[in-house]
This record gives structure tokens, C-alpha cells and sequence, in this order.
């Protein structure tokens, strides 16, 4: 008696109670669907996050901001410069830069704005980058045009979510339907590159102390903030995935580094700033993007960084939550697949039983030509081997089909919204064989008991059922 | 040492609260080639005795030994190989697996024995043409007589050769020439040196047995 021969057995057996068989099948590949649909959901939703993170270069990223603000200290300690008071220079920068591990790193000046471009006009942060950043891949996503190419020029890259701000809309592939769904004309739609070249109005505020006085006196001709427009030529359209890592505040507006400190400026971006700024250095910049020569580099360095008293935030760092959080949410998804498994788990006793039953005589006549209780066994072990293999390749073409229409009917709404379409199933190769092998060996767990029945028969009995 | 030496064997069968001794002491000896028949009334041990012999059941107390050796001394195991390699039954209502064609039934016992694949379907034919039934190898149990099927019952009792042949009332369900017919094969067997042990309620089929043995309530009564 070999295998080949057991599983020949097997499906006669099986084929002989085609219906119930095929009932019994229905429910493991239901299971195994119900299973694979769920975690290729999970891995999916992890894959697209994960790859975008890494397409976006933000892994080998740490970004540096002034001080550890600790919510926890009393506010006097704010100003404690003790140890902690590093400012962000060019200093700093240049220091930054010769640490061992670190491949680049630029500073970002941010200040909250007003911009107008045509008749509209919205708030932002705005941000003063080194043109050169535009070399590194996290700013490769330009629709026309070119990045900053001159530090001391009012150049400006805008993204496509400022512009909608704006009520202006790039010509794309779904233009016609945004139009449609755009009843009451709020925006107006123009290609990418017909932008370049146009004139957008950048106002900030400038503080001045002189005039504090006055105001405090209650004239109301003092007013110590004033605002000072500056025009600025759109060289480039980028293209902003606010939904993706790659977005950040202030990446709406990028203008360059050496004409943003020109601006006059506010000068602080909040309490904590302002407070410093008597008692320590002066920050120049807002952040220091640091880009580490590789991801091994990431933890010393940003250790190195924060001994210096600086504030760091690696987003590689988080992504080791980010990943224990998929691995909870692909658990939960698992567990309700495993359910339905379970379920298919006791329809295998059921039949096996039932077909015991059945076959009760049979199986008293096996035992009297000379079948062992092994090869017992082995007859509804194959059968039960069979109806989990049949059931996991069914369950992972049900598995597969389901995530397809899922996938293709939650894309289309994601089309009429006017986004790109995105995978949101993944079936890595551990999830295939893991749920063969899973069903397999559910079945045979399944099988178990009965075949153990089934040997246990006493054959005189057996041969007297009718 | 006779062949097979059946040693003050017992079975009694515990029902609720009635302990219901189906053999009860039976002691005698049966010699190689010997063609046996067993007879007595329905309920006296005939049956629990061939079962016993045939290694399906065991005894209570007491012990067969072949060639000198007890067929219980070894466990399941020992009666799986003594089911396989030295006894083939044969019983009444022909017991063939009824979803299984004529040759397929006799594959399976060879199968059982260790026969591989390729050898099965040679060595199937040539059983049923043993038995004369060559041409009817691909019919289903329902598709054949019962003389028919009885035959090739026998058939697949001597799938794997064994020496001993145990009929349970071989032609109890037959009607008289087909009951003849296999009386036949029965003696045919035994003529080619195989030891028969047959169980029958018929006196003219217990004339064929060289010796016929009486039995009633689970005892040995005489020897005819």
C-alpha cells in the first residue's frame, strides 16, 4: 500500500459521495479564501506603506529640529540653555555634514505665508531649501518644469495641492471627469507646464518691535506686525501625495534657501523659539534634513545627534511601530480566516465520520484481507489530505478572484475621486504555500479522529453491518 | 505438533449485564492439508471459533499456536500479518467491497500484502482465472451471481498465497449447483495441498471435509 495508492483511494472515495465531497471542499476553500483575502488585505495595506516610505528615500532621513521640548518641564526651563541650547546654523550644518555616516544634509528655513497666484490666494509654511536638495529622491516627483537652480533668485516650486488650494486644477488623464463632477466651475484647469513661468505673490509678516509700544498704547496706526509681498517666478510643478510619507508641512512651497533668508520674516515659528532667542544662538533654520550614507548609519548617528542636545525624529524609527501595528492588524484578520478554517475543520470531521459510518462493513473487510490499522488510517487520512489540498487551491483562486473584484470596484471609486489607483492586495509566497500547508495539515488535524475510529473497528462487528 | 493447535481457547462476550461464552474451552488439533468441517446450530461458537482462527478476534483465555508458535503472542501486529500471508476467508455473504470491480477487490488484498502496482492487475487475472471468471474482472460485485461472487471472494482469499483457507459457510446464500461449484474450488484447493477449515449447517457439504467436527454451545460435542 503506498501513498499514491491511498490518495488513488482517497478520491474514488471521495468521487463515490461527490456531492457531500464537494460540499465539504466548498467549505474549506471558503475558509481558505476568507483566510488568504484577509492577510493579502493586511500585507497589502503594509506593502503599499512600507514602499512608499522607502520609494520616498525618507528611511536613510533623520530630520533634526532645535531642542527636546519637554511638555513635562515648567516653562521657566525653556529658556535653560544649559547643555541643551544648540542652534540651527550653519554651524551646526557644516558639523553635521562631517559626521562619519552621514552623506548629505541641508537645512530648511520654514515660515508661515500668504501666497496669491491669479484671484486666489491661501495660508501656508513655505520652505527655504538649498537648490541642490533637488538632486535627492525625495523631490524627484516634478510635473514640468525644473527644481530651484538658483539660490539667490525668488524661484518657486509649487505643489499640486497647493494649487487646488488655489482653485486651479493640472490637466490629467481624469480631467474630464473631475470637470464633470465639478459643477459649480470653482476651478480652473490649465497644463502643468502653461504654469511655469507665471508670477506668484508671496506675503509675509515682519515683526517690529518699535512699533509694539504704540500699539500696546492702543494707537491704532501701530501695528507692530507688517506684511511685505515679494514676487516669485513658478519654476517647477511637483506632484504631492499628501496621503504618502513623502508629505510634510511646508513642501507645498519650496523657494530657495539664500533668497528666503532675504525675506523678512517673523523670525520665530513659535513661543518656544521666540523665548530662546535672547538667550541662545539664533536658529537660522527651522529643520536640518540629515541623509545617512546607509540604513546602518541611521542609529548612530541620530544617537550622535541627540547628545548634542538636538531633537531628532527618524521616520525608519517609527516604521518598527508601524510594522508591529501590521503585524496586530494581519493577526486580526488572520484570526477571523482561521475561524472560517475552523468551521471548514469540523464539516472534514463530519464527512469523514459520516463516510465511516458508512463504509463501516468496508472497513471490516480491509481488516480481514489484511489491512493493518495503519494503512486504516491512511485511507481516511488520504481522504481527508485530499479534501484540504482540493480546498486550499480552491480557496486561493476564490481568494485571488475576490481580492480582483475587490480590488478592481474599490479602484474605480478611487478613479472618481481622481486618485491614482493603487494594489491594495498583496499575495507574498509565504501566504500560498503557508495556506496550502495550513489546510493541509487542518485536515489532516480534522482527520485525526475519525481515522482513528475507523481503525479502532472491530471487524467481526464490521462484517456483520449491513 | 499438529499444524495448528487449538489450546483450551475461551471468548466470552460481555453483553450489559450477560456474559455469553461463544467458545468455551475448546481444545484439538487440525493437521497440514487437512480438509475440516465445522458444523453445528446457529449460536453454538462455530463462527466465533473461524474468526478466532482467521486472527479477526481474540480469545479470552487460552491459545492457537501455528507451526507451534501462539497467533496472540505477537498483538495487532501479529495478526495483521497472519490475516495478510497465512489465511485467506471466504464468507457467506461474499463480503467484496461493493464500489470495487471483480479484479479491483483482489488488487486491494494484494495491495495489502505488499504486491506492487504494476504486479496487482497481472497477478488479478490470473486469480480470477483461477476460479474461471477471467472475462468478468472489470464487473462490479451488484453485476455478478452469487456464485459468481463467491468465487471471486475466493479468488482474492488467495491473493497473497496463503496455506490456510477459512470458509464461513461458503454456499450458505448459494443455490445448489452454484453451492457446487464452489464446493469445487474448495476441493481443488485442497487438493493442491491447501488446509481448509469450512464452517457448514449442510451434511452433504460437510461429506467433501476429511473430518467433520460438532460443535454446541461453544464446546466440541463429537468428531464424525
Amino acid at each position: 500500500m503506498t501513498t499514491l495508492d491511498l490518495i488513488r483511494m482517497a478520491l474514488r472515495n471521495l468521487w463515490r459521495t461527490r456531492l457531500r465531497s464537494s460540499l465539504t471542499i466548498l467549505g474549506v476553500v471558503i475558509g481558505i479564501g476568507a483566510l488568504i483575502s484577509m492577510v493579502a488585505f493586511g500585507s497589502g495595506m503594509e506593502k503599499n506603506v512600507t514602499d512608499a516610505f522607502t520609494n520616498s528615500g525618507l528611511f536613510s532621513r533623520i530630520t533634526v529640529t532645535p531642542m527636546k521640548l519637554d511638555m513635562n518641564r515648567p516653562l521657566e526651563s525653556l529658556t535653560d540653555t544649559s547643555g541643551i541650547s544648540v542652534a540651527l546654523d550653519d554651524d551646526l550644518l557644516d558639523k553635521i555634514k562631517k559626521m562619519p555616516g552621514v552623506s548629505d544634509a541641508f537645512g530648511e528655513i520654514q515660515q508661515p505665508a500668504k501666497v496669491r497666484l491669479g484671484d486666489h490666494e491661501t495660508t501656508l509654511t513655505y520652505t527655504g531649501i538649498d537648490p541642490e536638495v533637488g538632486k535627492t529622491k525625495a523631490y524627484q516627483d516634478l510635473l514640468a518644469g525644473t527644481f530651484l537652480t538658483d539660490d539667490t533668485l525668488g524661484q518657486a516650486v509649487i505643489s499640486t495641492d497647493l494649487l487646488r488650494r488655489l482653485k486651479i486644477r493640472i490637466d490629467g488623464e481624469d480631467m474630464e471627469r473631475a470637470k464633470k463632477k465639478d459643477t459649480a466651475n470653482v476651478y480652473t484647469y490649465v497644463h502643468a507646464e502653461d504654469l511655469i513661468g507665471d508670477t506668484l505673490l508671496l506675503s509675509t509678516a515682519s515683526f517690529n518691535p518699535m512699533q509694539m509700544m504704540g500699539a500696546m498704547m492702543g494707537n491704532q496706526e501701530s501695528n507692530p506686525l507688517s506684511e511685505r509681498t515679494s514676487p516669485l517666478v513658478i519654476v517647477g510643478v511637483r506632484e504631492v501625495d499628501h496621503d504618502g510619507p513623502a508629505s510634510r508641512s511646508g513642501g507645498d512651497l519650496l523657494i530657495p534657501e539664500g533668497y528666503a533668508a532675504g525675506i523678512p520674516s517673523i523670525g520665530f515659528n513659535s513661543i518656544t523659539e521666540f523665548l530662546r532667542k535672547g538667550s541662545g544662538g539664533s536658529d537660522k533654520y527651522a529643520t536640518i534634513q540629515v541623509t545617512v550614507a546607509s540604513p546602518n548609519d541611521l542609529t548612530p548617528v541620530r544617537k550622535e545627534l541627540e547628545k548634542m542636545g538636538l531633537n531628532v525624529f527618524a521616520l525608519a524609527e517609527q516604521m518598527k511601530d508601524i510594522r508591529r501595528a501590521f503585524l496586530a492588524v494581519n493577526a486580526v484578520l488572520g484570526v477571523v480566516g482561521f475561524i472560517a478554517l475552523i468551521v471548514a475543520g469540523l464539516g472534514i470531521i463530519n464527512t469523514l465520520l459520516m463516510s465511516i459510518l458508512e463504509r463501516t462493513r468496508e472497513i471490516g473487510i480491509m481488516k480481514a484481507i489484511g489491512g493493518s490499522e495503519g494503512q486504516i488510517k491512511g485511507v481516511f487520512f488520504g481522504e481527508a489530505a485530499v479534501i484540504g489540498l482540493v480546498g486550499a487551491i480552491g480557496g486561493i483562486i476564490l481568494g485571488w478572484l475576490v481580492t480582483l473584484a475587490a480590488g478592481a470596484i474599490i479602484n474605480m471609486k478611487i478613479k472618481e475621486m481622481g486618485e491614482a489607483p493603487v494594489d491594495l492586495f498583496f499575495f507574498p509566497w509565504w501566504l500560498i504555500l503557508g495556506s496550502i500547508g495550513f489546510a493541509i495539515g487542518l485536515s489532516l488535524i480534522a482527520g485525526l479522529y475519525p481515522a482513528a475510529r475507523a481503525a479502532r473497528i472491530d471487524p467481526v462487528e464490521a462484517l456483520r453491518w449491513s | 505438533m499438529a499444524f495448528i493447535e487449538i489450546d483450551h481457547i475461551r471468548k466470552i462476550y460481555r453483553k450489559a449485564t450477560v456474559t455469553v461464552p461463544a467458545v468455551n474451552d475448546m481444545s484439538f488439533a487440525i493437521e497440514k492439508g487437512e480438509f475440516l468441517a465445522i458444523v453445528g446450530k446457529s449460536g453454538s461458537g462455530k463462527s466465533t471459533l473461524l474468526n478466532l482462527l482467521g486472527g479477526l478476534d481474540t480469545p479470552t483465555t487460552g491459545e492457537i499456536r501455528f507451526d507451534g508458535s501462539n497467533l496472540f503472542a505477537e498483538g495487532k501486529d501479529g495478526l495483521v500479518k497472519h490475516r495478510r500471508h497465512r489465511v485467506g476467508m471466504v464468507f457467506q455473504s461474499f463480503q467484496l467491497i461493493p464500489n470495487q470491480t471483480a479484479a479491483e477487490n483482489i488488487e486491494l488484498a494484494l495491495a495489502f500484502g505488499g504486491v506492487t502496482r504494476a504486479e496487482r492487475k497481472s497477478r488479478a487475472l490470473e486469480l480470477l482465472g483461477q476460479v474461471g471468471l477471467a472475462e468478468r474482472a472489470d464487473h462490479y460485485p451488484t453485476e455478478l451471481s452469487g456464485g459468481e461472487a463467491q468465487r471471486v471472494a475466493i479468488a482474492r482469499a488467495l491473493a497473497n498465497d496463503p496455506d490456510i483457507i477459512l470458509a464461513d459457510e461458503p454456499t450458505g446464500n448459494l443455490d445448489t449447483q452454484n453451492g457446487d461449484i464452489i464446493l469445487n474450488v474448495l476441493q481443488d484447493l485442497h487438493r493442491q495441498g491447501r488446509t481448509i477449515i469450512m464452517i457448514t449447517h449442510d451434511p452433504d457439504m460437510a461429506r467433501v471435509a476429511q473430518r467433520t467436527i460438532r460443535m454446541q454451545d461453544g464446546q466440541l460435542m463429537d468428531t464424525l
